[in-house]
């Protein structure tokens, strides 16, 4: 009985967010399933067409395009933050000179908002007048053309991307590499261990699950990746530098094919998820070998 | 095996020195004692043993050779650290064998290695386990068995027992010593609790502020301390300390004008003051001692403790008598003549008594 009320209790105290999620995520979620078994757009009644938003999404070369530039900029963004993150997190714990005002300028680029990151970046990486541009003419080196070629937009908008996301990286890393106790790497040491074997065979495998929870959350903010595009590139030139999001909002808005959109947000929702699966898989593999007996 | 010595070795961190010119020699085969109060160095020494610290000046050799600028992998030395310091990833077959596996071994050596390590500690049954699932004193076995999987010269101890709770405490030390007995490894044991030290070790080096302040057997300190604070320090509960002035040859006369008989005081002269110590199982009831007030009993079992009130000062006795002490009683007092030891109250150096 007192099990059942601290139950009641327990339901009661979870119930606003339950509600909220439901309100904000899960019932918007399926009327955009519903959505996108349905021709719709303004001023006309929604109608069935069975799968044929699918078909059509994916069976346009512009949804390819924007499929394989979100899997491109996703795969090189994430992994070279994880890298770069790993890096840098095993140099502040080697013991830095001034690291808190080095982690404070580390930090910075997080508290940045996205639309004041772009608009800053595209001062700097104006074509003309931008600081970097200069800069990099200056030193003889070829300038970011990210107006002009598909691949230096999307180039630029990767680091960007990295620039603004490799804290929350870095910080889940630093964290992880700081709770593994010295003692270890003394015991490691006197056992033999060289600094490389240190870290292969003492850091790495300690920081496994971290770099996996870190990596998870980037693939999945990674994967609605828009403004960085939108502001900067706006999909140009020609729509070659779309990702889905902004295909999405495309699709949405600027044709009104709500129903294409829809179609689009739930296969961005199952590649996102196919990729979290396995990531997710992985974790849970990992705590599950790690609980106690 | 291998012995160590150790010679005028010093340690500062920056301008601060904090290990001043220690000199020990330790006996192949031998198990020797860091004991003293938290800060005195101990652990720092140990440290510097096992290349973990560098050595600031003076020389370490292990065996024949001098190991100052060697690294601590290149030393033949395995460490248990307090905590364990076990791979928290690896099972405990693959952290005993983590050494083994660095120097890439053979699987049947490796496999006969951490057989032998794991049956010498009755660890065969958790061969498999990760650090996570074993209780504290499994993990302590775990530490020593991968140092005993290196099969080194030299075993270093830090604290080894201090996580565990009492009983498996004094559990473990008998293990230690036995496991010493059986591999005859020269072992250093850093610890901070004088029993420790007393029951396991063949040798005691007592530190204080990053100096020796005596080494000996443990008997040898607790029968003839060198000085006030090694007096102090071995021995529970602690040495009582008294001011006094030399009568006669055989009489001392405390502050408060109690005589007391002693005997060995041929070499000391009259009116000498000196400072008296008097261990808490060395005072005995004797009728006509000195009138003492009971303010506190702690029965044992064995023995009882009583802190008693003599004159002004605070006086600890141990009792193995079976009697019913209350607290507020008047006893009578008196130490056993040939078991007080005098000091210089200057110096606190142990004055030449005969035994």
């Amino acid at each position: 009985m007192s099990e059942r009320k601290g139950l009641m209790g327990a339901l009661a105290l979870v119930a606003p967010v339950q509600a909220i999620v439901t309100l904000v995520i899960f019932i918007p979620a399926l009327y955009v399933l519903w959505l996108s078994f349905q021709s719709s757009t303004y001023g006309q009644a929604a109608q069935f067409v069975g799968l044929a938003n699918y078909s059509r999404v994916l069976s346009d070369p512009y949804f390819w395009r924007a499929l394989i530039n979100t899997a491109v900029v996703v795969l090189v963004v994430v992994h070279v933050e994880l890298l770069l993150g790993l890096g840098m997190a095993l140099l502040f714990a080697s013991g830095l000179v001034a690291r808190p005002l080095l982690l404070a300028v580390v930090l910075a680029p997080y508290a940045v908002s996205e639309v004041s990151a772009v608009v800053m970046w595209r001062f700097l990486f104006d074509p003309s007048i931008g600081i970097v541009t200069q800069a990099l003419l200056a030193l003889g080196l070829p300038t970011l053309e990210w107006a002009v070629f598909p691949s230096h937009g999307l180039f630029i908008v990767a680091l960007l991307s990295i620039w603004l996301h490799l804290p929350f990286t870095f910080i889940i890393l630093y964290a992880a590499r700081l709770s593994v106790p010295g003692e270890l790497y003394e015991a490691a040491a006197i056992d033999g261990a060289s600094p490389w074997a240190r870290f292969r065979r003492v850091t790495l495998p300690l920081l496994v699950p971290a770099m996996l929870i870190a990596m998870l959350f980037r693939y999945i903010f990674a994967f609605r990746l828009f403004s960085e595009v939108w502001l900067m590139t706006g999909g140009g030139p020609a729509r070659q530098t779309e990702v889905l999001a902004v295909y999405l909002y495309n699709e949405a808005f600027r044709y009104n094919q709500f129903g294409t959109a829809s179609a689009t947000g739930w296969l961005l929702v199952i590649a996102s998820l196919g990729l979290a699966l396995f990531y997710l898989r992985k974790i849970y593999k990992e705590m599950f070998a790690n609980a106690p007996a | 095996m291998a012995s160590v010595t150790i010679s005028d070795m010093r340690k500062s961190f920056g301008k601060h020195e904090v290990i001043h010119g220690v000199d020990i020699k330790i006996a192949d085969g031998s198990f020797v004692a860091l004991v003293g109060p938290s800060g005195c160095g101990k652990s720092t020494l140990l440290r510097m043993i096992a290349g973990l610290e560098e050595i600031s000046a003076g020389e370490l050799r292990i065996g024949e050779r001098v190991v100052n600028e060697l690294p601590s992998k290149d030393r033949d030395i395995a460490m248990v650290f307090q905590s364990y310091a076990l791979y928290p990833h690896l099972t405990v077959a693959e952290n005993m064998g983590f050494s083994l596996s660095l120097k890439k071994a053979s699987k049947a050596e490796t496999e006969e290695r951490v057989g032998y390590a794991a049956r010498t500690l009755g660890l065969e049954a958790l061969l498999d386990r990760k650090p996570k699932q074993l209780s504290g004193g499994q993990r302590q076995r775990v530490a020593m068995g991968r140092a005993i999987v290196r099969d080194p010269q030299v075993f270093l101890f830090d604290e080894p027992l201090s996580n565990l709770d009492a009983k498996l405490r004094v559990q473990m030390r008998g293990e230690i010593k036995a496991l010493h007995r059986r591999l005859a490894t020269t072992t250093i044991y850093v610890t901070h609790d004088q029993v420790e030290a007393m029951t396991m070790a063949d040798e005691i080096v007592v530190l204080r502020d990053g100096r020796v302040e005596q080494a000996g057997q443990p008997m040898d300190l607790y029968d003839a301390p060198a000085n006030i604070f090694v007096a102090g320090f071995i021995g529970s509960p602690a040495m009582n300390f008294f001011a006094a002035t030399i009568e006669s040859v055989d009489t001392l006369r405390l502050e408060d004008g109690t005589a007391i008989p002693f005997s060995g005081g041929e070499g000391l002269a009259k009116d000498q003051r000196v400072s008296v110590g008097i261990r808490p199982e060395h005072l005995m009831l004797a009728p006509g001692g000195a009138p003492s007030k009971i303010t506190l009993v702690e029965p044992t079992g064995p023995e009882t403790l009583l802190t008693l009130e003599v004159g002004h000062a605070a006086v600890t006795m141990v009792s193995r008598e079976r009697r019913r002490f209350t607290e507020g009683e008047i006893i009578t007092i008196a130490p056993e003549p040939d078991r007080l030891h005098l000091f210089d109250p200057e110096t606190g150096m142990r004055l030449p008594q005969r035994q």
